[in-house]
């Protein structure tokens, strides 16, 4: 199955066989403390809990004890660099939280370990700092002499 | 740290000080101050204010003389009642036993034999007595369950309809007749106690320790809490809704477990016992602090909070002696979980409903969930299903898990205590109206709890009430009708009056996150920065309208045109 329509089940009909599911499962790492048992997914607003669970138990072979879903709103925001224009929604999206068995443990793992991309994050960071700087040096310079364009003097 | 500056109270000169020399009057000063009194000298910085408060409120409360005032003034800070977290006796979800324990602060043992059990001797002749009559009633009802639920339309054509489960409540009904028949002439404990059947039971108390939530953050950030407090754990109330199938209780009560049968002894199993002895088993209190909104699904209730054991204040019987519980449930859960997870859900019922229960008798007493109990509360509980029977035992220490009481009584803070043995079968099975394979180690629990003897206790059981106890001894009879259907509406659980303020979504969206409507009035309570859901008092509204013909005999004159109101003072 691609990105078609999932045909409706009649009475009569072949049973349906899926066998590549339209749906992706986002691994995401929790905001709030939570039990060690538990994942949290961000999934399409599509998919059921029996989805979810098929999913994980029959791609993935992983046991589930439960799974508790909710939609969630997307995010509201302004079109235009977030500051300008009209009021924007964002995709709403399913939160998902799959319980595993009691003696099972996951841990969110650190995805960005290796000296390249660690060397990357640092220069991003350092670079984003330095921009930040030169705006404030320009506001301060601009201070008490509002209206002038910033190439006006040396 | 500040310190708080009070003036130094000095008593008044009469004479005015420019009359005399200044040594004079510094002398007189110097005298004077040995007499002065200070004011204690407290610590001024929010979280012990805070905390300063938080005891002294429950002061307050403590001081109040009957039993409903103090039910009113837990929920005085409250017009729409305590945000809290609902807990129903029958539903509990994966691995619930860990969130069970914490929000009761309760120490379980799972043991063979329950520090009330009797010796044999005792036990076997009430048991030769019991059996027959027993055999006849579980036949009965056992038949009559096979037979519930379906439709005969002809003789070997019947249709089968929804089942109702009602064998564990029918099973515990007959049992516990036989009993209290049987035993009641030898035990005049059973004769003069109170039996409800279904009764309806609340508790609602407060646990500190939960780990805040994305919105206990946001909500601390409006409020300028400094960074490092942001994570701080917060207090939660908990109100549990419970209906156990039967509740004996009597006027007095059960005698607390003594210290040395706390800890299981490890005495060699008695020899005609056919169970094969299990290794005693301890479940420490764990810390249970996720949001059980999430991952146990409960759901968030604004609710006025009420502890109702069942009955109402001014009954004799205040004291529970058994409770008899049914967890026909178990056949709903998903097998998936794993018999032993099983076995814990009932662990957790039976915690949770023994100290519901204690709670409620215990606010009967006049001690609330803001004052520590002064001595311990016991109660027995039986869970069943009709044919397996699981007993508990449970002391109740402590009721008070506010963050004051933590750091009080840190490191070693009271916990309650809860003995239980595992389900066991009450017989193998029934055939040919005969009940085959009798379980006697379950009859002798049976037994013990039934006779297990309350007895009066030599130190004062209500220090906290004053000389009314209750609402309807109180003389002044306009405070009493008040006060009495005050109460009443109370624990009705109705929705106030009015409804709820509700922000909706367009002003949420084009007024609170996004000001796109700045030439507007600001008149909504959200952006006058009022909070009413947790700023509104209970007493925050006015008596009923006195009408004018009823007020001054028809002058016109405009004070007092309510009718007073008797709030406790919270």
């Amino acid at each position: 199955m691609s990105s078609r329509w999932y045909p409706i089940y009649q009475r009569g009909n072949p049973q349906l066989r899926v066998f590549l599911p339209n749906f992706w499962m986002k691994l995401v790492r929790p905001e709030e403390k939570q039990p060690k048992n538990v994942v949290q997914f961000k999934v399409p607003t599509g998919m059921t809990n029996y989805d979810i669970q098929n999913y994980l138990e029959k791609i993935y072979k992983i046991k589930v004890i439960k799974v508790e879903s909710n939609i969630e709103n997307g995010k509201l925001r302004r079109a235009i660099l977030q500051k300008y224009g009209p009021i924007v929604k964002d995709d709403d999206f399913r939160r998902a939280f799959v319980t595993l068995p009691r003696d099972q443990e996951f841990e969110f793992p650190e995805v960005c370990v290796t000296e390249e991309q660690k060397k990357r994050s640092s220069e991003d960071e350092k670079s984003s700092k330095m921009s930040g700087e030169m705006f404030k040096n320009y506001l301060k310079k601009q201070a008490d002499r509002p209206g002038l364009p910033g190439w006006f003097s040396f | 740290m500040l310190r708080a500056m009070w003036a130094v109270r000095i008593p008044k000169q009469n004479a005015p000080y420019y009359a005399l020399g200044r040594s004079v009057t510094t002398a007189c000063v110097y005298e004077q101050e040995n007499r002065a009194e200070y004011p204690p000298i407290l610590d001024l910085a929010p979280e012990s204010t805070e905390m300063r408060n938080e005891i002294y409120a429950h002061e307050k409360i403590r001081n109040l003389s009957t039993i409903e005032e103090k039910t009113i003034g837990i929920n005085m800070p409250r017009y729409y009642g305590w945000q809290s977290f609902v807990v129903k006796d029958k539903v509990l979800p994966y691995d619930f036993l860990p969130f069970a324990q914490t929000i009761t602060k309760t120490k379980i043992y799972e043991v063979d034999t329950l520090p009330n059990q009797l010796s044999n001797d005792d036990c076997q002749q009430f048991i030769e007595r019991i059996k027959p009559q027993l055999e006849d009633s579980l036949v009965f009802e056992f038949n009559r369950n096979m037979s519930r639920g379906k439709e005969i339309i002809s003789d070997k054509n019947y249709e089968e309809s929804e089942k109702k489960n009602e064998l564990a409540k029918n099973v515990a009904e007959q049992v516990n007749r036989i009993f209290l028949a049987n035993l009641a002439a030898d035990y005049p404990h059973l004769f003069e106690a109170q039996i409800d059947y279904e009764p309806r039971i609340e508790g609602f108390w407060n646990v500190h320790g939960f780990a805040a939530t994305k919105e206990d953050k946001e909500m601390r950030k409006k409020k300028n809490v400094s960074q490092e407090k942001l994570e701080d754990p917060v207090d939660r109330w908990i109100h549990y809704f419970g209906r156990p199938i039967i509740q004996v209780r009597h006027s007095l009560p059960l005698s607390p477990v003594p210290q040395d049968k706390w800890l299981p002894s490890t005495a060699p199993p008695s020899p005609d016992s056919n169970v094969v002895k299990t290794v005693f088993k301890e479940f420490h209190i764990p810390n249970y602090d996720y949001d059980p909104q999430i991952y146990l699904k409960l759901p968030c209730d604004r609710k006025h909070g009420v502890s109702i054991p069942g009955f109402w204040p001014n009954d004799p019987q205040k004291f529970g002696l058994l409770s008899i519980l049914t967890n026909e449930y178990l056949e709903h859960r998903p097998p998936n979980f794993g018999e032993s997870e099983h076995q814990e859900a009932v662990h957790a019922q039976a915690i949770l409903a023994s100290f519901a229960w204690l709670l409620g008798q215990a606010t009967y007493q006049g001690f609330t969930t803001c004052n520590e109990i002064t001595y311990p509360f016991v109660n027995q509980s039986i869970i069943t299903n009709g044919k397996t029977f699981s007993f508990y035992l449970y002391q109740l220490n402590t009721i008070r898990f506010f963050k004051s009481n933590d750091e009080n009584m840190s490191p070693i803070a009271p916990n309650n205590i809860c003995w239980g043995t595992k389900s066991n079968e009450l017989f193998h099975e029934v055939t040919d109206n005969c009940i085959v394979g009798w379980n006697d180690d379950v009859l002798k629990n049976l037994l013990s709890c039934y006779m297990n003897v309350p007895k009066a206790r030599d130190h004062k059981m209500c220090p906290y009430l004053g000389k009314e106890q209750v609402v309807a001894n109180i003389e002044d009879v306009k405070r009493r009708v008040w006060l009495h259907n005050r109460h009443r509406v109370l624990t009705s659980h109705r929705p106030r009056h009015r409804l709820v303020p509700e922000i909706y979504d367009w002003e949420r969206i084009y007024k609170i996150e996004f000001d796109t409507r700045g030439m507007e009035a600001r008149r909504r309570f959200f952006e006058l920065d009022q909070d009413p859901l947790n700023e509104r008092r209970l007493d925050d509204h006015y008596g009923p309208y006195i009408p004018r013909k009823y007020r001054d005999f028809g002058r016109r004159i405009r004070s007092k045109r309510f009718e007073d109101m008797y709030y406790p003072n919270v």
